[in-house]
């Protein structure tokens, strides 16, 4: 059994982009997709993600192979990777949350998630709809009413910025 | 393989960016909003208005009830009353943290409470001020099948009957609990893996009753009373620690710690606060430091190898001779130890450090692989993450020959293999 194990940690698997771009990555390092995991288990080796783009793609191995590399030395360095892959544009930010929902990886999902939280969080409701691209579809006087029924969320400072 | 691929145009994806996101990912990004912010994301569009109500995750967080309480209490309480009555569907999660308010009498917390858990709660938190009475715990929560996660502060439990049964709970934290004792209660959790008292009273005729258990914890000002857990035992981690430097434990209680780390499960972290190493230590009396010293240098101290012992960080190291002699003990008798870090009690010069280092290089060692690190004093800041980081690595055993063993020096011993 060991022997087994041994040498599916060196098998190889094919990641194919929704733009037709193709990589190879580890196994090992696949697997901590949930939806890799399934198709491996299932005997698969060649793995299409027609919901996720090359860009994306090529972050998320990154971030992968880092992860799957953890050991307790490198915690700090796996840290500032992290922080460094989440200082991104809000349009890259969706693309990649989109991604690792599709691809299952909950600890990305966490990390991205709270990131858009986080940057969302002080801001205006005029600029969280710029920034998620929202036409407004209430009428002023509609928009009046609702922050009147919930006027204790509407105190206070905002922030307008867009990034 | 020709396979033609649905391909979203990029610039449609790019007019709506919350339309293309699954429900499930905006749930999540809005569950990391704090309450306030998530209702605000109501007012972005139509289809927006109904999200924020139907979010699984309230979390009241002390931050939101003590604005609110800011202005005044029957603020905050109808406000709370409002987002209770616009919530549509189940409940998840429920955090109501009011440590920052002084709000006795308790009516209004009994109603979210029910609130809560009729709505098949499973991760409840409640978190009250200490200066406040304690709250006593309604029997809906006792009975409350869905919660897997509980974590309770400053609050009484007087359960109807002496059988509390948590049949899907996981995780319990209690802090400040005290419990009134109906002769003799028992907390039925089938399924409870972490186990954290701090500061609890009452537990003298308490049993938990969890074949489970893996992770637990007792911090305390007095003895920990740990008959209750003496049906546990598949405990991987054990932290223990007590601060009342007055308190010997007698026979039976000595014995019973004993029997609980003899029960512990073969791979486990056991971290023991310095008074533990304090009461357990041989019989001395008036010379305290003398009579360590002896005793650890007798043979007899520590007969058997200790073959599975294979970490130990001894944090607070004053370079006392008792300390010294651990160190050495360790060394010559863990023969797979592959690291041992010391951290210094407090910064000290160079010369002294290089003193120290020397001193301990010279210890023979029993292990070919060990290594040691001599750390500068940290901050207890950065105690936290270091015990995340415990916890995910595979632990060790250490019989009780090791408590006997243990110096009267002021350290805290993680031990883990």
């Amino acid at each position: 059994m060991a022997s087994t194990t041994e040498t599916k940690q060196k098998k190889m698997l094919i990641l194919k982009s929704a733009d037709n771009d193709e990589f190879e990555i580890e196994e090992s390092v696949g697997v901590q997709s949930e939806t890799i995991k399934n198709l491996v288990e299932d005997g698969f080796t060649f793995v299409p993600l027609p919901n996720v783009y090359t860009k994306a793609l090529i972050k998320i191995i990154d971030y992968l192979k880092k992860h799957a590399n953890k050991t307790d030395s490198n915690d700090e360095e796996i840290k500032t990777f992290d922080k460094d892959f989440v200082n991104t544009t809000f349009d890259d930010l969706f693309e990649l949350v989109s991604a690792a929902n599709y691809l299952h990886i909950s600890c990305l999902m966490n990390m991205l998630c709270q990131t858009i939280a986080d940057r969302i969080k002080d801001k205006s409701p005029e600029a969280v709809r710029k920034i998620f691209h929202i036409n407004c579809d209430y009428t002023p006087e509609e928009e009046a009413k609702i922050r009147k029924a919930n006027a204790q969320a509407f105190e206070g400072q905002f922030d307008e910025s867009l990034d | 393989m020709t396979q033609v691929y649905s391909r979203r145009s990029k610039r449609a994806a790019v007019e709506d960016r919350i339309s293309d996101l699954p429900r499930n990912v905006t749930n999540h990004i809005l569950g990391f909003l704090p309450v306030k912010e998530a209702a605000r994301t109501s007012i972005l569009y139509k289809r927006w208005r109904h999200i924020w109500p139907m979010l699984p995750y309230l979390v009241l967080d002390n931050r939101f009830c003590k604005n609110l309480a800011g202005k005044s209490l029957s603020v905050f309480k109808e406000t709370v009353d409002t987002i209770l009555l616009q919530h549509l569907g189940v409940i998840d999660k429920f955090v109501l943290d009011v440590s920052g308010v002084h709000l006795p009498p308790y009516e209004n917390i009994d109603r979210w409470m029910l609130y809560a858990t009729r709505n098949g709660v499973k991760d409840l938190t409640f978190k009250l001020s200490i200066e406040c009475s304690a709250y006593k715990l309604p029997s809906h929560v006792f009975n409350c099948l869905a919660l897997t996660h509980l974590k309770l502060f400053n609050c009484v439990f007087k359960p109807p009957n002496s059988v509390l049964g948590f049949h899907n709970l996981t995780t319990l934290y209690l802090e400040r609990i005290t419990f009134v004792p109906v002769e003799f209660s028992i907390i039925n959790a089938p399924l409870l893996m972490n186990l954290t008292m701090r500061y609890c009273d009452g537990t003298q005729h308490l049993s938990v009753v969890s074949s489970w258990l893996q992770y637990l914890s007792v911090f305390g000002i007095q003895y920990p009373n740990l008959n209750c857990f003496t049906n546990c035992n598949n405990l991987r981690v054990l932290h223990l620690d007590y601060s009342d430097m007055n308190y010997t434990p007698n026979h039976d209680e000595r014995s019973t710690l004993e029997k609980l780390l003899f029960s512990l499960a073969p791979t486990h972290e056991l971290y023991l606060g310095s008074l533990f190493l304090k009461c357990h230590k041989v019989r001395t009396t008036s010379d305290n430091a003398q009579a360590v010293l002896t005793y650890l240098g007798t043979p007899a101290c520590l007969d058997r190898p200790l073959n599975k012992l294979k970490h130990v960080i001894i944090h607070w190291f004053k370079d006392s001779k008792a300390e010294l002699f651990l160190v050495k003990l360790l060394f010559a008798r863990a023969p797979y130890l592959i690291r041992m870090s010391i951290e210094q009690a407090k910064a000290s010069d160079s010369k002294e450090e290089r003193h120290i280092t020397t001193e301990l290089m010279r210890f023979p060692r029993a292990s070919p692989k060990a290594e040691l690190f001599y750390l500068p004093s940290v901050l207890n800041s950065t105690t936290p993450s270091r015990r995340t980081d415990l916890h995910q690595r595979k632990v060790c055993i250490l019989r009780a020959s090791l408590l006997e063993n243990a110096s009267n020096s002021h350290q805290n011993c993680f031990i883990y293999v």
